[in-house]
């Protein structure tokens, strides 16, 4: 994990680039039916079609479907690098590995960075590089009760066919941190995207209620607030959007022995962590993460302070030779 | 505390109200205020969108339906209706109560009924065009009273498409014998099968379906594959010594389908409609309609009629056959 680190900054460091060039083009336009109780005429009604179908096409590129073990969900890119907004009930936690859907039914590795557990807001990037097809921020936090908008997402699943799902509605309550509207939302949409009129996002979908009119979403000022720490891998808050991993919840997957050697690698569990990380019966265990190991309680005491999802680098002799390993903890 | 303060607390308030408020139920999408929008659409639906009723009192609707001759031909959904009788229905004010079912299209699920009256009806203008657009308005009959139809709307969503089946399969309703496994005779017909349908017997031996060879169950299996409930396969069997061809319509496999988590979601059995699926194309739009509200034409803002509701899908999904579908069908019925 610690090496993956620097790398990942160089990436943020130039999705702010991005973001922040496209700043002086936010927030100019307001959406006049917006300014409207309800639409009057044929021309008002007209006017939310037009701007409708004239933003469609730019943010339907960016709707993602996002693939986690047997769940799915939705989330959406916005920045030309590859990074997502989501749900942390997506996500389901920090360094997940995931698959990103585009449209065209190319599938993309991807990795879960920070969440808020008890707001639900989640980032994750693409891993390849690419140029991704992305969509505009609403930094302004301008949207409020009664403005129309719309949601697009993979309801049920990715379909290739079909593809997002777009439904229109208007901003029915405003809170800090959810916002409801009339925009019909399903399993499958969740992390999916709510844009404003001008295309601009201004939320994620989040979780439904039992009347039609209750469709929540977490608002987009939620994910400004905490950008940072979302970036920096951050698992926020102990709310009921994500588990927060608990300490001593990974493990290796081998037993072991002290010796005066050392700690010598007994039976491998197949298809374990560490076995999957080429680890062998007979290895002798030098040290972990550059400390030194030097019997099965020091090995015990430096688990329990990692969870299930860390990366351990193991200094291991084999037959005379010195091997670095590095070793993904499973889920206990 | 002075007056001045109690305005200046109640002014707070107020603005602490309006910012936590919420949007009243009249102005959101679907709310009164926002239909009289929609007030020239709404007056095709009033001549052309007939309420279907099967209660006997004409009380509560069963489905809607399409008017779609000046003589009182009426396109609905087949299985709301089916088996319920008697068969009414009101078209603006008018109830008609002499009724009879014409034609019925079970790939589509759609049965022509006809009004028996001298009254000339004012039938829906069929859209030219193939498709609607992703993010146009769509308006379909909601509620109804005994004078008024009244609109809810809703957005085209997606990508016209098939929509497959997800029963179990289907079945031409036949028992076959077990006892000798290179022939497959017909041990039992299912009653009111499509195998009954078509005079299947027992006895007949089955020789090939669908153009295919049967020498074993699978291959029966394999020619039925991918078929839809409604539609039919070719059928050659030898009965004695003489061998016979048949046309079998193939239906649903018996047994309650799956529901998933996002069927219960959208309200399960209550208000899904039971046949949603195996259509081989549809328009998805995103009108919150009740499961009685199918049936009926679905028109974009200049009042054409670019389809029929015919399945409310999902909590975020109503399909609708698309009108070049619609249009095929209603020539064929009416010829």
């Amino acid at each position: 994990m610690k090496k993956n680190l620097p790398e990942l900054r160089v990436a943020v460091a130039m999705t702010m680039a991005v973001i922040g060039s496209l700043a002086p083009s936010l927030g100019a336009k307001v959406f006049p039916l917006n300014e409207k109780k309800v639409p009057e005429s044929m021309e008002d009604l007209m006017a939310i079609q037009d701007a409708l179908v004239g933003s469609l096409p730019r943010v339907r590129k960016a709707t993602v479907s996002i693939k986690l073990g047997e769940g799915f969900g939705s989330g959406v890119i916005v920045s030309p690098e590859g990074l997502i907004l989501t749900a942390a009930h997506v996500t389901a936690g920090v360094g997940k590995e995931l698959t990103v859907i585009l449209n065209d039914g190319t599938e993309h590795k991807a990795l879960s960075m920070g969440l808020v557990s008890n707001t639900d807001a989640a980032m994750m990037r693409i891993t390849e590089v690419g140029e991704y097809p992305y969509v505009e921020m609403n930094k302004e936090n301008d949207y409020q009760l009664g403005h129309w908008i719309f949601a697009l997402g993979h309801s049920g699943g990715f379909d290739k066919e079909r593809g997002p799902v777009v439904r229109l509605g208007r901003i029915v309550k405003d809170s800090e941190t959810t916002l409801q509207t009339d925009c019909k939302v399903i399993g499958g949409d969740s992390g999916g995207p709510l844009f404003d009129m001008e295309g601009q996002l201004i939320g994620i979908h989040s979780r439904v209620s039992k009347t039609m009119e209750q469709n929540m979403h977490v608002p987009m000022r939620e994910y400004i607030k905490h950008w940072d720490e979302m970036e920096e891998n951050k698992f926020l808050g102990d709310g009921p959007f994500a588990k927060r991993p608990v300490k001593g919840s990974g493990f290796l997957g081998f037993g072991s022995s002290d010796t005066e050697e050392g700690v010598i690698v007994g039976k491998v569990l197949e298809g374990g962590p560490a076995d999957k990380a080429g680890i062998k019966t007979g290895d002798l265990v030098l040290g972990i993460n550059e400390q030194k190991i030097a019997d099965k309680a020091a090995l015990k005491a430096i688990l329990k302070e990692k969870t299930e999802g860390d990366e351990l680098e193991l200094s291991i002799s084999r037959k005379g030779e010195e091997l670095q390993i590095k070793v993904k903890l499973g889920k206990r | 505390m002075n007056t001045k303060g109690l305005m200046v607390v109640a002014m707070l308030m107020l603005s602490l109200m309006a910012a936590q408020g919420t949007l009243p139920a009249n102005q959101r999408i679907n709310g009164k205020l926002v239909w009289e929008a929609f007030e020239s659409q709404r007056q095709v639906l009033q001549k052309s969108s007939a309420v279907i009723y099967t209660d006997g009192k004409s009380h509560v609707k069963t489905a809607y339906g399409v008017v779609v001759s000046e003589q009182g031909h009426v396109l609905t959904k087949a299985s709301e209706i089916e088996g319920k009788t008697p068969i009414s229905i009101r078209v603006g004010r008018d109830l008609f109560s002499e009724v009879e079912v014409v034609d019925i299209d079970d790939q589509w699920d759609v049965a022509m009924v006809k009004v028996k009256s001298d009254q000339v009806f004012t039938p829906v203008v069929l859209s030219e065009d193939d498709d609607v657009q992703q993010g146009n308005w769509v308006i379909s009959n909601g509620s109804s009273s005994r004078s008024l139809r009244r609109v809810r709307v809703g957005i085209a969503s997606a990508v016209t498409r098939e929509i497959k089946s997800t029963s179990s399969g289907v079945v031409l309703g036949v028992q076959l014998g077990m006892d000798k496994e290179d022939v497959l005779e017909i041990k039992k017909v299912t009653p009111k099968s499509g195998a009954e349908k078509a005079e299947l017997k027992e006895g007949d031996v089955l020789l090939s379906a669908g153009g295919r060879q049967l020498k074993e169950r699978a291959d029966l299996l394999q020619a039925m594959k991918g078929k839809n409930p409604g539609e039919s396969l070719e059928i050659e069997v030898l009965r004695g010594k003489k061998k016979i061809k048949l046309d079998v319509e193939l239906m649903a496999r018996p047994g309650k389908p799956k529901m998933t988590r996002n069927d219960q979601m959208s309200g399960g059995e209550n208000s899904l409609s039971k046949r949603r699926d195996g259509f081989p194309r549809v328009l998805h739009h995103d009108t919150p309609l009740t499961k009685s509200s199918v049936g009926g034409p679905l028109l974009t803002l200049d009042g054409i009629c670019v389809g029929m509701n015919i399945a409310r899908a999902s909590r975020v999904a109503t399909f609708a056959i698309p009108a070049r579908e619609l249009r095929e069908m209603v020539t064929r019925m009416l010829k």
